[in-house]
């Protein structure tokens, strides 16, 4: 009897300390969850920014480093930092488990490059004046922001992926299996979502490292860091649709559901006309059009969530590749201009040149643009299937 | 429905779309953003006054320019006075006043600048000094100005290049002069000048 008793008693606490454990992991699962929300929220809001900055550079030419784009890009940096806070104190209970520590490492390195990058671009400009878009600076600030935006994106899919106490909802979380749905219907909403909120910020991050490596927007009074134009046209005829394509199908790898990726390009396609294309009235009546760009990540979205086959897959590649001169203009008129126009690009000017651009280049871009585009499935591929391999280690 | 005609249905569909899409941007939209209106700048110098015409070896004079765009807004419009007896600006030109949204800048002998209204990439050798004074953006209708005190460097007729131009140049009104002589940039100048005479 005495036994029995303690038996229940036992059993009774064991679940009671279940009940508390899961409770706690629970509320470190969110706190880990909305600091990598905050850093993605905050890393776009920089990326984002740093886009206007440079579209406020090529129309007002400002010569103070207070401005309204770099106020809202170190409100970004704020927020960004907040959020790697919240991530670190989660970290004990929740993220210092398994491979939870590689997202918390990659935000932890690169919120600490972007922290030392304000004062350090700070000091630039009292030293040099006013700098291009690729400075010593700028390159520490873009590169943390993108460690940082994989962090918090890596650490956002991990959490929504990985649950050691509750294993019965872990299944249910888990991606889908290539041809085998499985997916929760109940996490559909709001997780998925949360992966277009991780990615974004990781796709312009990375779109300004590679605008940095072929814009030619780098030739200052004390330094000419512009690339050399033939180079800079290869490098984002390579760079830019490869991108493009791995990150469109990393948001439709990553959720296996239709809709993300479409939502993710229109969002891309949004902060495209916020930042670069409403602040130059001249590129107002484009708008529309620019728009339109929408339709190709449509029906790439589409053919992916209709077919699991590899050929139609790199057909969605090579479709997302092909319409990557429409999705990176206006910016991409300056990169064609130096090696096929040589037209000196004023602001006002910008949808003409791009015009004369793809009635004399775009026939010959289109090939090489389709088979980045390819190669841009095959690595979301690659990652989609090494993060797997990841997530079964932590399992 | 069955699946072979969803497949059908889906695939109509994206054809459809591609080539609308695809139709629409490599054909249609270049003629739409070449027909769109291309803004035509006109710089107009209203004022280039010169405190004195005559001045002793060691003195200085100073120039007063008012300069307002009179056509669309331009992307950059620029006001610059050259000094062809002049080898470098520092300690001889001073600017005493100016009300441009950006700071003048100086053009040295030996810089790299745009030529013949910046139709190309393309630079030329700037053989002498000038100062440049511009709005980036410059709009419709507004005016600035611009004083410099300027004190020549030798005897003799001390001359001096002023011109303004709007950029996207588009046109000949986006240019002011509109004739007269032609400087080394192949642009037109208006040419003032005074004599500096023994103390």
């Amino acid at each position: 009897m005495r036994s029995r008793t303690s038996d229940t008693s036992n059993s009774a606490e064991k679940s009671t300390q279940t009940t508390l454990d899961e409770e706690k992991y629970r509320h470190s699962k969110l706190k880990f969850k909305i600091g990598c929300i905050l850093i993605s929220l905050g890393v776009l809001l920089t990326s984002s920014s740093a886009g206007w900055d440079i579209t406020n550079h090529l129309i007002n030419k400002p010569e103070t480093f207070f401005s309204t784009p770099h106020l809202l890009l170190y409100t970004g940096v704020v927020v960004a930092t907040l959020g790697s806070v919240i991530m670190f104190v989660s970290k004990r209970s929740f993220a210092n488990q398994g491979k939870f520590k590689l997202p918390m490492r990659l935000v932890i390195i690169g919120i600490l490059m972007v922290v030392i990058a304000g004062p350090f671009d700070y000091n630039w400009h009292v030293a040099f004046g006013l700098d291009g878009l690729l400075s010593p600076s700028h390159l520490i600030l873009t590169f943390g922001l993108f460690l940082a935006s994989i962090g918090a994106l890596s650490g956002l899919v991990f959490a929504r992926n990985f649950s050691p106490l509750l294993t019965s909802q872990k299944r249910e979380n888990q991606i889908e299996q290539e041809g085998k749905p499985k997916q929760s219907v109940v996490l559909l909403g709001m997780d998925n979502l949360l992966s277009v909120i991780g990615i974004l910020p990781l796709w312009i991050t990375a779109t300004g490292l590679l605008y940095m490596f072929s814009l030619p927007f780098s030739d200052t009074q004390s330094f000419d860091f512009n690339p050399d134009p033939t180079f800079a046209a290869i490098f984002a005829t390579i760079g830019l649709p490869l991108l493009l394509s791995t990150i469109l199908y990393l948001s439709y790898g990553l959720n296996y559901r239709f809709g993300i990726l479409s939502i993710t390009g229109a969002a891309f396609l949004l902060i495209s006309i916020l930042t670069t294309m409403i602040p130059n009235e001249s590129l107002v009546p484009t708008i529309s059009f620019y728009f339109l760009s929408i339709i190709p990540f449509v029906v790439a979205d589409t053919i992916l969530s209709y077919s699991k086959t590899k050929s139609l897959q790199y057909v969605a590649g090579g479709i997302l590749g092909s319409c990557s001169f429409m999705v990176y203009y206006p910016f991409i008129t300056y990169v064609y201009n130096g090696v096929f126009t040589h037209d000196v690009v004023f602001p006002s000017l910008i949808a003409l040149v791009y015009s004369e651009l793809m009635i004399s280049s775009y026939s010959l871009l289109v090939g090489p643009l389709i088979v980045s585009g390819i190669l841009g499935v095959i690595l979301g591929r690659y990652i989609i299937s090494h993060s797997k391999i990841l997530e079964q280690k932590i399992e | 429905m069955t699946t072979s005609k969803k497949t059908i249905i889906i695939s109509v569909a994206i054809v459809a779309s591609l080539t609308f899409y695809f139709t629409l941007s490599v054909f249609y939209l270049p003629d739409f953003y070449q027909s769109l209106k291309t803004p035509i700048p006109i710089p107009f110098l209203s004022e280039v006054k010169i405190s004195e015409s005559m001045i002793h070896f060691g003195n200085s004079f100073d120039i007063e320019i008012t300069a307002t765009n009179t056509g669309d807004t331009a992307d950059h419009q620029t006001v610059s006075v050259a000094f062809l007896n002049l080898t470098q600006t520092e300690g001889f030109v001073q600017i005493t006043k100016y009300n441009f949204p950006q700071s003048p800048f100086l053009i040295q002998v030996g810089d790299e600048i745009n030529y013949d209204y910046a139709s190309s990439e393309d630079t030329i050798t700037a053989p002498y000094p000038a100062i440049e004074a511009y709005g980036r953006p410059w709009e419709s209708n507004v005016t600035y100005h611009l004083g410099l005190k300027v004190t020549p460097e030798e005897l003799g007729t001390f001359v001096f290049y002023v011109k303004s131009v709007g950029q996207p140049h588009t046109d000949d009104l986006s240019h002011f002069p509109s004739d007269g002589l032609i400087d080394y940039q192949r642009e037109f100048v208006k040419v003032y000048s005074v004599n500096v005479t023994e103390p």
